[in-house]
């Protein structure tokens, strides 16, 4: 077993494992009724059904290159590249391996060996000329914030809103500070603010992104003690170590303390929620249903159901195969057809899935966006 | 004529789409066996009965050897190329075809998973006869092929009992369909009839005789009331007495599961308790129906235990049996056999009388080859059992030096007196030993098959 690679060392960590893997197939194309997997590989089911593409496919890969047999490095990066990572084939794995983080290692390696498809080296371009993915003007950035009085001087929490509510969804971000300073929070930012680094990491670019997430703690350290709010699920794990809450856990805190109320303008609509694949098992997926229920927002789908399988939103599929991303974006609009309006708990699926509507579909909005739309705040007294 | 498989593919059927890189062909070189790899030429993953029969007839043409592929998950190696050609994956056919309530049959696809049919019948309060553990991955066709068994087995024995009919391709590409089904519009109601039961042929036959491309299954109502129970007997002979006696009184016709462990399985899940105090066999059964009639049975299995020197065991049924089933019906021990490491598995059909030599076989590999960790347990069938031995194994160091201990642990237990089972390529050697019947096998081989092409290795064939 190749335990030292010193050509591959990223997946030399994990031989242990790949040895481990039984070939089940669980994480291919699994279907397991009582665990809400239908299908577990988004990418198998939406883009192409060939196994290269699935968790074993990547292991069966990876113990290939370790084993020093011959494999065209550019099918292999395009093959990796597409995942989405939504994490599914790890949840379904009966033994527990970690096909996703193989697949992570793999970027990385491909990554050192200059081997990132094209649509994936414009991301990574973007993201070391312009600190974001979407190939917009880095002076951009604070565009989001414009007219809102932020207390930059001494605020009492930081909002962060991330790349995707920054520039692809300004108005969420505006609604959770609206939502923040309505319960009466001195809400601050980031002056030039960075990157957290997430979307380097979801390309393998581990380097970029340990060196984003630095950047930004190292900024957090003028403002020490203060609490981030964020928006982005997918930086999360970014901004582990910093006393950070995403603004769904933040919400359901201030309801629960009294911080915050809200009163209903009418009745609100009934919703389904879309709960994303970026936190899934974690508080912070599940406090956007909660915050709806104790609000007695009537939802739709009260047990998650199908809960990983991705909206294409997310990893390589959105820029490596567009058609595809589309294709999840409309199944998972079809899967929550229930309701008249979807409350994504992740902003950067919810832009996603913005973009594919058609007419007919259902309404889309964030938890702050349904929040600012549907009703009225007062702070505690 | 030419034998580079993705060319001829390419030339002759341009439509077809074909996996040829090699990255594209890892996950075809083995299945859930330690058998080891095969490296094939091209795959294509199929999605009509028309092209798997168009491959076929092109391939017979090329002498390219054919294997085919559902979920992979069989133990024994069937969709292993070893001979290379051309995998055909079969999991893109998956359809279900036809829910005939008033008949009883579900006709599907043969790459239909058993957890996409069973979510598909739960709505009308229904399910089928035999389904494996690996219900999540494994394909209805490879059940087929492989002669699936597992959660229904007591009350139906094999999957290839609850066979209505099928339609497969022959390896010149010809299409039969077999049952009442041979009748062009009759369709599948009845397994026998019009002579021998050609079904039979494609059961078990691990792809040596042809590529299934519909499966018609009997439907069976979905069991009103479900509960576990287990009783721990003081030695296995005593437990295959008390499953003898069972199954002769038609105990099994409630018992949707049912499965025998031996005293370090026991020990191992109840670590707290002194070793003497633990039954040295034990035997956990899941039983569903109706109610009054489970109430009853269970009544009669509990005095039937205790006249065989059992005693009921709650304990094992709390910390094991009963936590499996809960987690996923179908799920009795899968995550348990690959826990720590990759595994050997053979199984073997058994003579209910020979469970206390099946178990002292496992024994005597424990002893012989030290470096693996062996395990054995078996599952109830209507009659007789099937039996499974384990090794586990290092795959990265442990993998070469493994083989020849299955080997000789598989001839062991034919001397026994059980009888390959699941065959593929892990059991070809034993299957080659059956002189007149291999002999037989042979002859149907060369009459439908005549250029080898489908699966060679496979049955030893
Ligand atoms: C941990 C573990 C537990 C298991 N438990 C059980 C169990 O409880 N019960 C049980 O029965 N099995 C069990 N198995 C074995 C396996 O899951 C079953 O045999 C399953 O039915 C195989 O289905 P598959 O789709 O994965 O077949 P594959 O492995 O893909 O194929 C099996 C055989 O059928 C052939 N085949 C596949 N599709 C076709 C087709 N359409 N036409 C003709 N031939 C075809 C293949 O060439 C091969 O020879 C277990 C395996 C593992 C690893
Ligand atoms: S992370 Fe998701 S998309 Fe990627 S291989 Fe796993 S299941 Fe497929
Ligand atoms: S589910 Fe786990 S053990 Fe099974 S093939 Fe995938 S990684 Fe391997």
């Amino acid at each position: 077993m190749p335990t030292d690679s010193p050509t591959l060392p990223l997946l030399a960590a994990f031989s242990r494992e790949l040895y481990h893997c039984s070939d089940c197939s669980y994480c291919v194309d699994a279907v397991w009724a009582a665990r809400g997997i239908d299908r577990v590989c988004p990418t198998l089911a939406h883009h192409d059904s060939r196994p290269a593409y699935s968790g074993r496919g990547y292991l069966a890969a990876a113990r290939a290159w370790l084993e020093g047999r011959a494999l065209d490095e550019d099918v292999l990066a395009e093959r990796v590249f597409t995942c989405t990572g939504c994490g599914n084939c790890e949840t379904v794995c009966p033994i527990g391996l970690h096909p996703h983080a193989v697949n992570a290692a793999l970027r990385g390696e491909l990554l050192a060996r200059e081997r990132a498809p094209e649509p994936i080296a414009r991301l990574l371009d973007s993201i070391a000329a312009e600190d974001n993915p979407f190939g917009r003007p880095r002076q951009a950035r604070p565009a989001w914030s414009s007219n809102l009085a932020l207390d930059l001087a001494t605020p009492g929490a930081l909002y962060y809103p991330g790349c995707a509510a920054a520039y692809a969804r300004p108005v969420e971000a505006r609604a959770a500070v609206t939502v923040m300073q309505a319960a009466g929070v001195r809400v601050g930012g980031f002056a030039d603010e960075p990157c957290c680094g997430a979307p380097a990491r979801e390309l393998g670019d581990h380097v970029a992104a340990a060196a984003s997430a630095a950047a930004l703690a190292t900024m957090m350290d003028l403002h020490a003690g203060t609490k981030i709010v964020h928006s982005g699920l997918e930086c999360r794990r970014q901004l582990q170590g910093l006393p950070a809450q995403t603004f769904g856990e933040w919400c359901l805190q201030a309801l629960d303390t009294g911080r915050l109320r809200a009163t209903p303008r009418g009745t609100p609509p009934l919703v389904a929620i879309f709960d994303g694949c970026q936190a899934r098992d974690t508080p912070a997926a599940a406090a956007s249903r909660a915050v709806l229920a104790k609000l007695g927002v009537s939802i739709a789908n009260p047990d998650v159901a199908n809960h990983g399988v991705c909206c294409g939103a997310g990893g390589g599929m959105p820029a490596m195969q567009p058609a595809g991303a589309l294709r999840m974006a409309r199944a998972k609009l079809a899967e929550h057809a229930a309701a008249p309006t979807i409350v994504g708990a992740d902003v950067r699926c919810l832009a996603h899935l913005d973009a594919a509507r058609r007419p007919g579909d259902p309404a889309l909005a964030t938890l702050a966006e349904f929040l600012v739309a549907h009703f009225d705040f007062g702070a505690r007294t | 004529m030419s034998t580079d498989v993705s060319d001829w593919l390419a030339a002759e059927l341009p439509g077809v789409t074909v996996l040829t890189t090699s990255v594209d062909l890892f996950p075809y070189e083995r299945d859930a066996s330690v058998v080891p790899r095969g490296i094939p030429e091209a795959a294509v993953q199929v999605r009509s009965p028309e092209e798997v029969a168009a491959l076929l007839a092109r391939a017979n043409a090329h002498r390219t050897p054919v294997y085919v592929r559902g979920g992979g998950t069989m133990y024994a190696g069937g969709a292993v190329p070893r001979a290379g050609g051309l995998v055909i994956d079969v999991s893109t056919l998956d359809r279900l075809l036809e829910v005939d309530v008033a008949r009883g049959v579900v006709v599907v696809e043969p790459g239909m998973k058993f957890g996409a049919l069973l979510a598909a019948l739960e709505p009308y309060g229904l399910t089928v006869g035999v389904v494996p553990v690996t219900a999540p991955a494994a394909t209805v066709g490879g059940a087929a092929s492989a002669h699936a068994l597992g959660t229904g087995s007591p009350r139906n024995q094999s999957f290839a009992d609850e066979v209505v009919g099928l339609e497969a391709v022959l390896a010149d590409g010809r299409v039969i369909r077999t049952g009442t089904a041979a009748v062009a519009g009759a369709g599948w109601f009845q397994r026998y009839a019009m002579g021998p039961d050609l079904t039979g042929l494609f059961l078990g036959g691990d792809a040596t005789l042809g590529v299934i491309t519909k499966v018609a299954l009997w439907l069976h109502p979905l069991p009103e009331r479900r509960t576990t129970v287990c009783f721990g007997f003081p030695d296995a002979v005593r437990g295959a007495h008390f499953v003898l006696a069972l199954q002769n009184a038609a105990l099994t016709r409630h018992v949707w599961y049912g499965a025998g462990y031996e005293a370090l399985t026991i020990r191992a899940r109840l670590p707290a308790a002194g070793a003497d105090a633990l039954p040295r066999f034990c035997l956990g059964l899941d039983l569903g129906g109706e109610h009054a009639l489970v109430d009853h049975d269970l009544e009669k299995l509990h005095t039937l235990a205790r006249q065989h020197g059992g005693r009921d065991f709650p304990e094992f049924d709390a910390a094991y049996f009963r936590t499996l089933r809960e987690q996923q019906s179908w799920w009795y021990s899968f995550a348990g056999y690959f826990a720590r490491s990759r595994c050997a598995l053979m199984m073997s059909s058994l003579p209910t009388d020979r469970l206390p030599a099946l178990l002292a076989t496992v024994d005597r590999q424990r002893g012989r080859w030290p470096h693996f960790t062996w395990g054995g347990a078996v599952v109830l069938c209507r009659r007789g059992l099937h039996g499974a031995v384990i090794a586990f194994y290092d795959e990265a160091t442990q993998w070469e030096a493994v083989q020849p201990a299955v080997a000789a642990c598989g001839r062991e237990l034919v001397e026994i007196g059980c009888v390959p089972y699941k065959s593929g390529k892990l059991w070809a050697a034993e299957v080659e030993r059956c002189g007149a019947y291999h002999g037989a096998l042979r002859d149907l081989k060369a009459r439908l098959d005549p250029q080898g092409i489908l699966s060679p290795g496979n049955l030893g064939l």
